[in-house]
């Protein structure tokens, strides 16, 4: 066993007793984020990265994977875990659909990048407009505790759920990255003409790839909504939100599976050290925004591979060689 | 019922006033995306920029949009070509994914900059003729005055740009750099400069697009998305690199917009369009007059 596996089970190890020893609800609650924008980051990088396609059509599964859950249970008693299910059929679906249509032709890939954007913004509109969920005000969830409706009055739950999913995420890259999906996405993404000239199917494995991440997503994003017992147009059906997964993943590394995970974390800690500055909230916002939209420019014109691919990150892997 | 045929008649000339300023948001991006090859999503913001900029100007000069763009012309260019050179340049050759992200990138940016000055609130300017309308008992159609400002305005825009595409040194530089930038390169164009002018002319058409229509809309910061969406839209009725094209995808999409406001109501008339370019897609990706897709 090579070096880094000791680190990486080292990590593991220390991420799983963590609840034991920092009981404080910030503590958790910044590692729930971290693990959280990791999971979404990673999921989008499934398309984003693996799949050389920028999907900002993200905001709409994470709006299905909220209010299918939210609707099933405020109204019918629906357990989120099999809204949690209903969630991720539906938004496989509406990924399919998409993708079916902006796949089709032989069009640059902008044509999806502006479908997916146009669909959202869309949907957010079209949301906001049906009582029936909760138009602008959203939908807020009853409080009735317990792991049949998976709410949870401590954080230790939810560190642990999100937890395993980040898991999941990661082995489910590893894997893909190593299967024949992946081979072809690596083909598609270096030059699309000469992988379908060699026989890969684009639609199919785009698609396939599309419709793996929107599941994903969805998932995350039932997650998210047990969490934070609400769901609204304006914070879940968001374009911007969006924007933050391809940040992390391109900030970390996109294509690569450490890279969103260190991208998210740089994120979250950024976002929540800014938090503490004695600016006006909006302003703050703000100016976080264009530090992260400078710092992804500089990315991308000097270290396109992230962090993952930088000399600095290259330097400590070797150390441990 | 009777106003029906009435009602599609201002549908019609609403649609036609409203898509000349499509049609100039469109060929600045057009620009970009042919001349310089990326695809510009900050465009959007280009237009945003525009609007903000003449609210500021005029409410501190107070003075008329039309006369603010002595200011905001030569303010939006530089904007444009300072762009060019500080982020665009470095990634010419890098792989079009890397470029995309990077306007993405830029959109973010420019957009906080201006909710950090502005804040997220809608604004907008008011001018004599912001209310005013001329109004054709007969067919039931009222044109309003600042609409038709900005048809006049972007429309003589759309012919300065061509003119200078067609008739000059600068313009057939441009056009040799979008056909072959080897081939011109060799012919002794500066081709970074042509780039570089080339995103500065594209944020100065955004701007005067956003001039002429900020005096019957509000804006906020948060609008680019919708914009360069439109744009987008634009180009695929049109097809790309044709500009008649452009022309005629900014009228269609003006029509199809205010039909749609009068079929589906407002909220959803630019699902409408979407829906539009959705068909456009399957049925005719080369859009109505563009080059084949190869």
């Amino acid at each position: 066993m090579k070096i880094q596996h000791f680190v990486l089970a080292g990590i593991a190890v220390l991420a799983l007793i963590m609840p034991v020893f920092f009981k404080e609800r910030i503590f958790l609650t910044i590692m729930i984020l971290i693990y959280f924008y990791a999971y979404l980051a990673l999921s989008w990088n499934l398309i984003g990265g693996f799949g050389g396609q920028i999907s900002l059509g993200h905001g709409i599964f994470m709006g299905i994977g909220s209010y299918s859950v939210a609707v099933l249970f405020i109204n019918y008693g629906i357990t989120p875990w099999i809204g949690m299910f209903i969630g991720a059929i539906l938004s496989a679906a509406s990924a399919y659909l998409i993708g079916f249509i902006t796949f089709s032709f032989k069009i640059q890939g902008i044509f999806f990048v502006v479908v997916t954007l146009a669909l959202t913004q869309i949907c957010q509109e079209v949301v906001k407009q049906i009582k029936f969920l909760g138009a602008s005000e959203g939908l807020t969830l009853p409080i009735s505790m317990g792991w049949r409706n998976f709410q949870f009055s401590e954080k230790t739950e939810y560190y642990y759920i999100i937890l395993f999913l980040l898991i999941a995420v990661i082995f489910i890259s590893y894997y893909i990255k190593k299967s024949m999906l992946g081979y072809n996405l690596q083909a598609i993404r270096e030059n699309e003409d000469t992988a379908a000239a060699s026989g890969v199917d684009l639609k199919k494995n785009k698609n396939l790839i599309f419709v793996l991440s929107a599941i994903l997503t969805s998932i995350g994003a039932t997650f998210y909504m047990q969490f934070t017992f609400f769901v609204d147009p304006e914070s879940t059906v968001n374009f911007n939100l969006n924007i933050y997964l391809v940040l992390c993943a391109v900030i970390g590394g996109l294509g690569t599976i450490m890279g969103p995970v260190l991208g998210a974390t740089f994120y979250v800690l950024i976002t929540e050290l800014l938090r503490f500055m004695p600016i006006e909230s909006q302003k703050a916002a703000a100016i976080t925004r264009i530090i992260f939209a400078l710092i992804m420019m500089y990315t991308m014109i000097y270290n396109p591979k992230g962090i993952v691919g930088s000399k600095i990150f290259k330097k400590i892997y070797k150390k441990y060689d | 019922m009777e106003n029906f045929s009435s009602n599609i008649m201002q549908c019609v000339i609403t649609g036609i006033m409203m898509g000349s300023v499509y049609s100039l948001i469109a060929f600045g991006f057009n620009i970009t995306s042919g001349i310089v090859r990326v695809t510009n999503f900050s465009h959007g913001m280009f237009v945003v920029t525009g609007m903000f900029l003449t609210i500021t100007l005029c409410t501190a000069l107070a003075i008329d949009p039309y006369l603010a763009l002595l200011l905001t012309l030569p303010i939006c260019f530089i904007i444009g070509a300072v762009v060019e050179k500080v982020f665009v340049h470095p990634i010419l050759n890098a792989p079009k994914i890397n470029q995309f992200i990077l306007t993405l990138a830029l959109k973010i940016f420019l957009e906080n900059c201006l909710l950090f000055f502005y804040g997220g609130d809608f604004r907008g300017l008011t001018t004599w003729y912001t209310s005013k309308s001329i109004i054709f008992e007969s067919i039931n159609v009222s044109i309003n005055y600042s609409q038709l400002f900005a048809f006049i305005a972007t429309a003589l825009g759309l012919l300065g740009i061509t003119y200078l595409l067609y008739f000059s040194r600068l313009g057939k530089q441009m056009r040799a750099v979008a056909d072959d930038k080897e081939a011109a390169a060799l012919l002794g164009t500066n081709v970074w400069s042509v780039y570089t002018i080339a995103f500065g002319l594209a944020a100065l058409l955004a701007a005067l697009s956003g001039a002429a229509s900020i005096s019957y809309m509000v804006v906020s910061p948060n609008d680019g998305n919708s914009i360069v969406i439109k744009a987008f839209i634009v180009t695929i009725f049109g097809g790309p690199g044709s500009i008649i094209g452009t022309i005629l995808g900014g009228l269609f999409l003006g029509l199809l917009e205010n039909i749609g406001i009068l079929i589906v109501g407002p909220s959803m008339a630019t699902a409408f369009a979407l829906l539009g370019m959705i068909i456009f897609i399957l049925a005719r990706p080369q859009g109505l007059l563009g080059k084949k897709i190869n």
